[in-house]
């Protein structure tokens, strides 16, 4: 499924003197299965951006379509968008409610209008997409550890089977090894055939693991390519408070004491191998 | 002479949970015979994967809860002795994880007295101290703005600034950057080792970013409510495999090191920061040539 | 929606009135809104709306600010208007159905009105005027003398200002925590009301457990800053009457007096108030009868 938006504005209390541009004619096309990484230091508009894309916000100005259609339009059929698009919020594990890991993640495919049975069945599969155990499923979501609760959050919009996934922050506060299984379980169902967008302060992880990178800047897109085309521009993603990758300034402290290693590297696994081709 | 400020001696804790009837449902461990001492004037992070203990330790450092077992002892107080309680909380003040649920005051400044309200400081040095703590913090400026106005990281700051007001000679930090942007959390840790660089507070740092205890005096690893690793940053992150056994990572260049080593190259152990690779790299090539 | 309430703002200026202290301010208004009940004429009414937008004035608020914030309550007015105009008694000059339009309905109208607008107006200046610091501070202080009787007056002010800073938070959360449902696909905007109440199960449920959360927290934190109630507590700000409040004191009073001076001279006052006082007095009588 094609997303795309075109002149996509939105601004807060639109009108009034303290109208506030969040997104500003944002115009772009994310293919059907790409990887894509949205950074931007607090108060760029990702996560405006992200609610536009989802159709939970309705945008000041502009269009966002699915496979051409316009999902403002009338015809278009706003819960069958929510099939398409899943998006999961910050915290998600916040947003549990039900009394058992099973019902909470059925909760969406139910609102789909699947029977019990089916929504169970769907919320099972989900919930071993994010590596979670049959015997955890008819325990309260509040008895679970911080890194499952996220994973069970993930689970309840994965058990809708959107096409587009997007993700806002969905590693925050976890430790290093919780970080490393959610974005694992990412890249799984990305290589399943899933769009994921996922929204970061990570550049290590983004460098890691999506295709594109979007950078975002005061509503607009400032930078958007390849990781490794993105971070090539490290002095100007300064300029607006964020950075390259830990590992490129490894690789530019290297250049500077004399080893001629490529600095435009984003990746440990790729820097590894160039500092080995370069000693050896 | 023994100028150590927090000492925990074999401590236990355990997490009782009880029915209606307060009748005991299931206990929980969550400190298993910690002993942890903490000198004055050091920094001191403590890492650990979520669940592992940390915050409950952390909870014991300034009596916001009293071990089962063993004892804590606080600039020489017994924190299981009530009466010393409130003395206690001021010599070890302490910072939280989410900046929203710790700010007590609607506008910055009275925030930052109520510290020292609470103490019962006189008005007029109440208002000095809270002058001097945000400058300290760098947040003058916005001493008469609304805490739901700033960012993360300020907010954070603000906090600090509120523990600073009490004149503690030791902050605890309970993973004070987990919510904040990587923006935010530089803001954080540079208050932090500006405080024990110049006002000689003693820091005890609880995080899970490697980066930020690279620079600590000591850094403890927990896990299942045990400490399970202790040493300066150069010791432990030179156990790599032991880190990841318990959840942890490593700091980017320390990584690149040690991959570098299991590829067979010949680099010292406990590289942490980016200029120590490269001078190591550069003396393992001259290293190379004059072989050759 | 939300936002356009100004009642219960604060409107940042640098004015006397802004300067006054806030129990001046409390008490001023309160006197205010008496005033506003002592007389029923053309001319007192005139008098009290001058007064107000001489303070208006003083107070540097730009009336189009807190016109504004009138939007809100205008239903509310515009009700009772109709309400006066159809219900009263007297003089008809229009009838149908069940309803009559009299002379004196029309006068009744037109004054509640006025009174109502007097009223808001009056009221909204206070909190435009005041922080809700301040506003806590000051009644905190007004009522302090209650204490006497065990009436917890430092605890109910702290969590007046308490709930000031975590609304706006606790607004956000929802709105988030609604998007996030909807996101799953939950039906909020079905007309069927039963839908409609089902689904706000999962808004409702993890608002809770999300405040819970915080108020644990919270005082947590209030703890680990050495809070333990309103005893031996002191205060940044303490507050003391300046020259400029006597002031407000003495113009109060001569606004009051001169009020009820009017109101006799134009004799409405009395008029007004003699069968309120005996409906008032016979409601009691009443009461006192039942009780026995």
């Amino acid at each position: 499924m094609e997303l795309k938006c075109e002149k996509l504005t939105y601004e807060y209390d639109a009108g009034t003197s303290m109208a506030k541009r969040a997104v500003d004619e944002i115009s772009l096309t994310i293919p059907s299965g790409q990887f894509v990484g949205i950074v931007g230091h607090t108060g760029s508009g990702k996560t405006t951006f992200v609610q536009l894309l989802d159709g939970l916000l309705k945008p000041t100005a502009g269009v966002v379509s699915l496979d051409g259609v316009d999902i403002a339009s009338k015809g278009f059929d706003r819960r069958s968008m929510r099939s398409s698009v899943g998006i999961v919020f910050q915290y998600p594990e916040y947003q549990l409610f039900e009394s058992t890991v099973l019902k909470d993640v059925s909760f969406g495919p139910k609102n789909q209008g699947l029977t019990d049975e089916e929504a169970a069945k769907a919320a099972a599969e989900a919930l071993r997409k994010v590596g979670i155990e049959e015997e955890v499923f008819p325990s309260s979501p509040f008895e679970l550890s911080g890194g499952q609760r996220r994973r069970v959050a993930i689970a309840g919009v994965i058990a809708m089977e959107p096409k587009i996934l997007i993700l806002d922050e969905p590693t925050a506060g976890l430790d290093p090894a919780g970080r490393e299984e959610i974005l694992g379980l990412l890249s799984n169902l990305w290589k399943d055939g899933m769009t994921v967008i996922l929204v970061s302060h990570s550049m290590e992880d983004v460098a890691r693991y999506v295709e594109r990178i979007l950078v975002m800047d005061r509503g607009k897109i400032f930078l958007d390519g390849a990781p490794r085309e993105v971070f090539s521009h490290s002095e100007e993603l300064e300029a607006i408070g964020l950075a390259a990758p830990e590992v490129s300034y490894i690789l530019k402290a290297l250049k500077d004491a004399g080893i001629d290693v490529d600095p435009t590297i984003t990746t440990v696994e790729e820097a590894v191998k160039e500092i080995k081709r370069k000693l050896c | 002479m023994d100028n150590s400020i927090i000492q925990t001696n074999q401590i236990s804790y355990d997490y009782v949970r009880t029915d209606e009837n307060g009748e005991v449902e299931s206990v929980h461990r969550a400190l298993t015979a910690v002993d942890l001492k903490v000198s004055a004037g050091d920094f001191i992070t403590i890492l650990g994967h979520n669940g592992s203990g940390k915050s409950t330790l952390a909870k014991h450092l300034n009596a916001l809860l009293v071990p089962t077992e063993g004892t804590v002892i606080v600039d020489g107080k017994d924190t299981a002795d009530e009466e010393k309680i409130l003395e206690i909380r001021q010599c070890a003040g302490m910072i939280f994880q989410n900046p929203d649920n710790q700010i007590i005051g609607t506008v910055v400044e009275e925030d930052v007295a109520f510290g020292p309200e609470n103490m019962g400081v006189p008005p007029k040095e109440i208002a000095e101290r809270v002058k001097e703590s945000l400058i300290t913090v760098g947040m003058a400026d916005y001493a008469e703005a609304s805490p739901n106005k700033l960012s993360g990281g300020q907010k954070q700051r603000v906090s600090i600034a509120g523990v600073l007001a009490m004149h503690p000679k030791c902050i605890i930090m309970d993973e004070p950057t987990a919510m904040l942007d990587p923006q935010g959390r530089k803001e954080v840790i540079r208050a932090a080792r500006a405080l024990n660089d110049v006002e000689k507070i003693t820091i005890i740092l609880i995080t899970h970013y490697m980066e930020e205890a690279i620079y600590s005096d000591r850094i403890f690893v927990m896990d299942r409510g045990k400490i399970v690793m202790q040493g300066t940053p150069k010791e432990i992150f030179s156990r790599p495999e032991e880190l990841k056994k318990y959840r942890m990572s490593l700091p980017q260049a320390t990584e690149v090191a040690y991959r570098l080593k299991k590829e067979g190259i010949d680099l010292p152990d406990g590289i942490l920061e980016k200029k120590e690779l490269a001078k190591a790299c550069v003396e393992y090539l001259a290293k190379k040539k004059q072989e050759v | 929606m939300l936002k356009d309430i100004t009642l219960g703002q604060y409107y940042r200026a640098n004015s006397v009135i802004h300067s006054l202290d806030p129990r001046i301010k409390l008490v001023g208004s309160l006197v205010y809104m008496v005033s506003l009940f002592l007389f029923n004429n053309l001319i007192s009414y005139t008098a009290a709306a001058l007064f107000l937008f001489f303070i208006i004035g003083l107070s540097k608020v730009p009336l189009s600010f807190m016109l504004r914030g009138m939007k809100t309550v205008i239903f509310i007015m515009v009700f009772t208007v109709i309400y006066n105009v159809f219900m009263g008694t007297g003089t008809v000059i229009a009838e149908f159905w069940y309803f009559r339009i009299t002379y004196e309905g029309i006068l009744n109208a037109a004054c509640m009105f006025v009174r109502l607008f007097l009223l808001i107006v009056g009221s909204s200046l206070l909190t435009l005027t005041t922080t809700p610091n301040q506003l806590t501070d000051g009644l905190e202080s007004l009522f302090s003398p209650l204490k006497i009787f065990r009436v917890p007056v430092h605890e109910m002010a702290m969590m007046m200002s308490i709930a000031l800073r975590f609304i706006p938070i606790l607004m956000e959360e929802t709105d988030k925590i609604m998007k996030a449902q909807i996101a799953r696909g939950a039906d909020l905007e079905s007309k069927n009301i039963f839908v409609r109440v089902k689904g706000l199960l999962p808004i409702l449920v993890p608002l809770f457990i999300s405040a819970f959360r915080r108020a644990g927290d919270l005082a947590l934190a209030m703890e680990a800053r050495c809070y333990h109630g309103g005893k031996g507590r002191t205060r940044m700000r303490v507050m003391r009457l300046m020259i400029r409040d006597y002031i407000s004191i003495l113009i109060l009073a001569a606004y009051l007096a001169g009020m009820i001076l009017l109101g006799i001279r134009c004799k409405g006052f009395m008029e007004y108030l003699v069968p309120e006082l005996q409906c008032a007095a016979h409601v009691v009588k009443n009461w006192v009868i039942n009780l026995f």
